[in-house]
């Protein structure tokens, strides 16, 4: 078992979950520790050289700018449907933040097995 | 061990040392932090009630053992608690200094940013030298390129050779191996006018020319590759690999002491010919020119083409196919295509030459004369 990749990828996938969890249930435990996921996430993938490395970072961040407000809205000034709305914003990041590593794991796995041949 | 996540891991090996290499040590003590903080946080929240702002600062001042009082009253867990977080946040901070001294003292973080922007000019570079190796040798024309504002950058791989190369003051250098595709991309061969290898051993002048050779194809683009051989038998196997240019340095010293000996100069000086020859006089140049079949000057006798009044330069020699050199060639020699001309002068004249012969370059007005050099 790879346990790098296996953290890599349940901080990244973690960052969606709660994600989705907040923008359904509105709780705020679950908003602090999607900023939370989200910005480990960012970490991860900070100088990432992948196929798609910068995409990978851009979405990241995407999703950061837009979770850091949700918290100020949600706890500074009560705006629930703010909040939401920018969570919603960055659960779209998030999900293409998945689909972009899928393809980037298909991209590396058929390159190794290229090199193989 | 460096905490590495292979999702991540990078197409192409990164050299010994890379700057993102030492910023990833950063992350796990970042992450830690981060996580350290959300415990706290939610902690403070769910044990004793507090808002969001209160749990948040209450965790910050607990982690950072600053000591301010409580914004809240404390339960009895809300205190087993704080104290559990003050443990964590402690081990996190022992570690996580001892992580960050050792990325910046120990492998020399701003170093490494300043490797980072150097390779960011570089690549940006068009048109210049990649001198592969920081041999003796390339040391030499280090010196010479840096004196004619030649545009170079070194690859260097030895730890030995790099300090030296840094001692000597050479801007531009890539620290990676000679011999790895890679060091060549990041020096920009891709954009470069040539390379140039002066290692001892062939089988190394070989290998950087070979890849020289590669490196064109894959671009399409000309690259001039000059080598230094061991004698005759390399030098025919360089050129048979492709190198453009083949010098024996063995050859080369045994001229030059051989021109020294027939004709010493004064004591203590080096001929003006020689420094000119060498690039140690940088207000006086020599040139060779090679005439194209539509060039300006093709078909004209010398005193035709008027050349010192325009330029300034002036022809010393003229050498046609296998014919040796005409040297001081008479001002009705009729000048042909493939004729190479030996011209001396300024670097401004020699520029205004180069103008002058160049194809798309519209003739220049008979008034905008040089002739007063």
């Amino acid at each position: 078992m790879d346990w790098g990749k296996v953290a890599a990828i349940f901080f990244i996938l973690m960052a969606l979950t709660s994600n989705a969890s907040f923008v359904y249930g509105g709780d705020p435990y679950n908003l602090i520790i999607t900023v939370a996921m989200s910005l480990i996430a960012t970490l991860l993938k900070l100088g990432s050289r992948k196929t798609l490395g910068a995409e990978l970072m851009a979405t990241s961040l995407v999703a950061d700018l837009h979770l850091i407000p949700a918290v100020v809205a949600f706890f500074g000034f009560g705006n629930l449907s703010l909040a939401t709305g920018l969570a919603i914003g960055a659960l779209v990041a998030n999900i293409i933040s998945v689909a972009l590593i899928t393809i980037d794991t298909i991209l590396d796995t058929l390159k190794e097995e290229d090199e193989a041949f | 061990m460096a905490w590495e996540h292979p999702l991540f891991r990078r197409t192409v090996r990164a050299p010994q040392g890379d700057l993102f290499d030492a910023l990833a040590r950063l992350r796990p003590p970042l992450i830690l932090t981060i996580l350290l903080l959300l415990t706290g946080t939610l902690g403070y929240m769910a044990i004793d009630g507090f808002p969001f702002l209160d749990a948040m600062y209450m965790t910050v001042i607990s982690v950072a053992t600053v000591g301010f009082g409580e914004v809240h009253p404390l339960s009895r867990a809300g205190r087993i608690f704080t104290m559990a977080l003050i443990m964590g946040g402690f081990a996190v901070f022992t570690y996580s200094v001892g992580v960050f001294v050792e990325v910046v003292a120990r492998r020399d973080l701003f170093g490494l940013v300043g490797l980072k922007n150097m390779e960011n000019r570089i690549a940006a570079l068009c048109d210049h030298y990649v001198v592969v190796g920081y041999t003796p040798i390339a040391r030499e024309l280090a010196r010479v390129f840096k004196r004619r504002h030649v545009t170079f950058v070194v690859i260097e791989g030895e730890t030995g050779r790099l300090r030296q190369l840094k001692a000597d003051g050479v801007e531009l250098y890539i620290q990676g191996d000679p011999f790895h595709n890679e060091s060549y991309k990041r020096a920009a061969v891709e954009q470069a006018r040539g390379i140039i290898t002066t290692f001892k051993n062939d089988a190394d002048n070989i290998t950087v020319a070979v890849t020289g050779r590669i490196f064109e194809e894959q671009t399409g683009r000309d690259l001039f590759i000059v080598s230094t051989c061991s004698g005759p038998e390399a030098k025919a196997r360089l050129e048979r690999v492709g190198a453009d240019y083949v010098v024996s340095p063995d050859s080369l010293i045994g001229n030059r002491i051989g021109a020294l000996a027939l004709r010493p100069p004064t004591q203590g000086h080096a001929s003006i010919l020689e420094r000119v020859a060498y690039g140690e006089y940088t207000e006086l140049d020599l040139r060779e020119e090679v005439l194209g079949e539509q060039g300006p000057l093709t078909g004209k006798t010398l005193r035709d083409t008027d050349l010192r009044r325009k330029t300034g330069a002036y022809v010393i020699a003229i050498k046609r196919g296998d014919r040796k050199a005409r040297i001081n060639p008479s001002p009705d020699e009729v000048l042909q295509a493939g004729d190479t001309l030996m011209v001396i002068g300024t670097p401004a004249q020699l520029a205004r030459l180069e103008e002058h012969l160049a194809p798309a370059t519209p003739a220049e007005p008979e008034s905008a004369e040089a002739g007063g050099e």
